[in-house]
């Protein structure tokens, strides 16, 4: 380790530093969870354009 | 004549059908933004995404109950941020279609929508940062569920520069061999521009909450099940801009071109018992990204004690500008210090309970600086925090009184690095304590042979 230049070593070390502190202010991944966080339940009216998916006419003229 | 019924429907996001989305689609409100076109002459009116109020939807996925709470707290919370808590509030849903509305039944509907929107263009969000209207407010929490959709790809740009884009379908739309379903997510903070490009087929539905910071200022300890989990969190947000420039700088010969030792201060606080085996699953955020990268590529970063301030300060004299390194909490109690006429000797304290001297950076250039044989000059990435700090209280006799000593210690991570063109064969943190039970063990042996 004789020989080293200490004020060389921490300029060369600034980009290693930086991308330790300086993160970027986002996060993105994915996960797996248990089936039952997939559910969802919403409310809705009866005369509201969702529910025409209710009528079996209308999904057979879809189709 | 009567109110019409108000009533519940349910949906399984992790394999919902076509229609099930499209009725989901249907039962939101739509909403559209301006977009100026053609040299700035004309203002068409395009389909944003489908919206619900949290008031109108109640979904079983509670955030708080995942491993998304750790994700955010761990990555934002660092150093003096750790003692602050984390709140989500749901905000809304949204569906980005291609369908939006354009199955209404009637002719005349259809042609009143058309004059309003394009229907059958994919919805999509324009680009906008992130309002933040309460001090308090951190950013928000984007829930992406796995049902079959193409394009709606996000695009994120921070300030600074950052960039990323991000489309959780090819993982998530495809159950691995453990048909365990997943989401995608995707956290902003401040200043965070974003826009979600145009759906061209299938349905995108999301959930986005509100992230909130609170101080909390009790003292409360690291429950054991929420040190346990970091291991399960896949790939951290700054691991490869760290493992870029790692690489980096191993390629470049003039950085430490004979070798020597890195060492990064923690930037979070861990439940440290005198094994520090429970803490390496436990890492977190940079720290873990850290300690992750460094074994990706084959070096064997450490956690160790580093023993670098005392009181008084004059218990330090016989290291000589040095720090002592150790593989585990050390009670400078379990030894006989006898007060010398000046001074107590904490150099042979160290060598005695097979420590290590480090030359600590902030003293080389101190008159009193000596170098002692086999110390190891470390090069700190980030400095040494104090949020794992252990104290040693000790007490040293001499024949007039006694002197109380306390001897101050912190986590931190050190890994050795190889001399310029092998980088990896630099003796190994690690080996130390191993190679002192070697040598106390042929010591032993000689002398059971001497027997």
């Amino acid at each position: 380790m004789e020989g080293t230049n200490p004020t060389r070593t921490q300029q060369l070390i600034i980009p290693l530093r930086e991308s330790i502190i300086d993160k970027p202010p986002y996060i993105s991944g994915t996960l797996q969870l248990p089936a039952s966080c997939f559910s969802l339940f919403y409310r809705t009216t009866e005369d509201g354009p969702d529910a025409r998916f209710e009528d079996p006419e209308f999904l057979g003229h879809r189709a | 004549m009567r109110a019409p019924l108000t009533y519940y429907r349910h949906i399984n996001l992790a394999n919902a059908t076509f229609d099930e989305l499209e009725q989901l689609t249907q039962a939101c409100e739509p909403t559209y933004f301006d977009v100026i076109k053609k040299a700035k002459t004309k203002k068409v009116k395009m389909n944003g995404p489908g919206k619900m109020d949290s008031g109108s939807f109640s979904p079983l996925l509670v955030p708080v109950q995942t491993n998304l709470m750790k994700i955010i707290r761990d990555y934002h919370f660092e150093g003096d941020k750790s003692r602050q808590t984390l709140k989500i509030e749901l905000r809304e849903l949204n569906v980005y279609s291609t369908h939006f509305h354009s199955s209404l039944s009637t002719f005349e509907a259809q042609q009143t929508l058309r004059s309003l929107t394009h229907v059958g263009k994919g919805s999509f969000s324009k680009l906008r940062a992130e309002a933040l209207p309460n001090k308090n407010m951190l950013g928000s929490l984007v829930i992406i569920f796995p049902t079959p959709h193409e394009g709606g790809v996000m695009s994120l740009k921070s300030r600074a520069g950052h960039k990323r884009s991000f489309d959780p379908s090819p993982e998530t739309s495809e159950p691995d061999i453990t048909h365990i379903p997943s989401i995608g997510y995707v956290v902003l903070f401040k200043d965070v521009e974003h826009e979600v490009a145009p759906i061209t087929s299938g349905h995108r539905v999301t959930l986005t909450y509100g992230l909130y910071a609170e101080d909390d200022a009790s003292d409360r300890p690291i429950p054991t099940e929420e040190q346990q989990v970091s291991e399960s969190i896949s790939l951290l947000a700054n691991q490869p801009a760290f493992h870029d420039a790692f690489a980096a700088l191993l390629e470049n010969r003039e950085f430490l071109a004979e070798g020597g030792m890195l060492a990064f201060g923690l930037m979070h606080n861990y439940s440290i018992r005198n094994d520090f085996n429970p803490v390496y699953g436990a890492l977190k955020g940079s720290d873990a990204a850290v300690y992750r990268t460094l074994r990706a590529l084959g070096f064997d970063p450490v956690l160790r004690m580093y023993y670098h301030e005392w009181e008084p300060d004059s218990v330090s004299k016989t290291l000589y500008g040095h720090a002592a390194v150790f593989d585990k909490v050390v009670d400078f109690s379990d030894w006989r210090w006898q007060e010398q006429p000046e001074y107590i000797d904490v150099a042979e304290f160290v060598t005695w309970t097979h420590g290590r001297f480090v030359r600590r950076d902030d003293l080389q250039e101190d008159e009193e600086f000596d170098p002692f044989e086999g110390d190891e000059e470390v090069v700190w990435v980030t400095p040494v925090t104090t949020f794992n700090r252990k104290e040693s209280v000790f007490s040293s006799p001499n024949e007039r009184f006694t002197l109380t000593n306390v001897a101050y210690g912190d986590l931190c991570l050190f890994v050795g690095i190889g001399k310029a063109g092998e980088r990896l064969s630099y003796p190994k943190v690690a080996q130390y304590a191993s190679e002192d039970d070697e040598d106390d063990d042929e010591e032993e042996e000689s002398q059971g042979s001497e027997d």
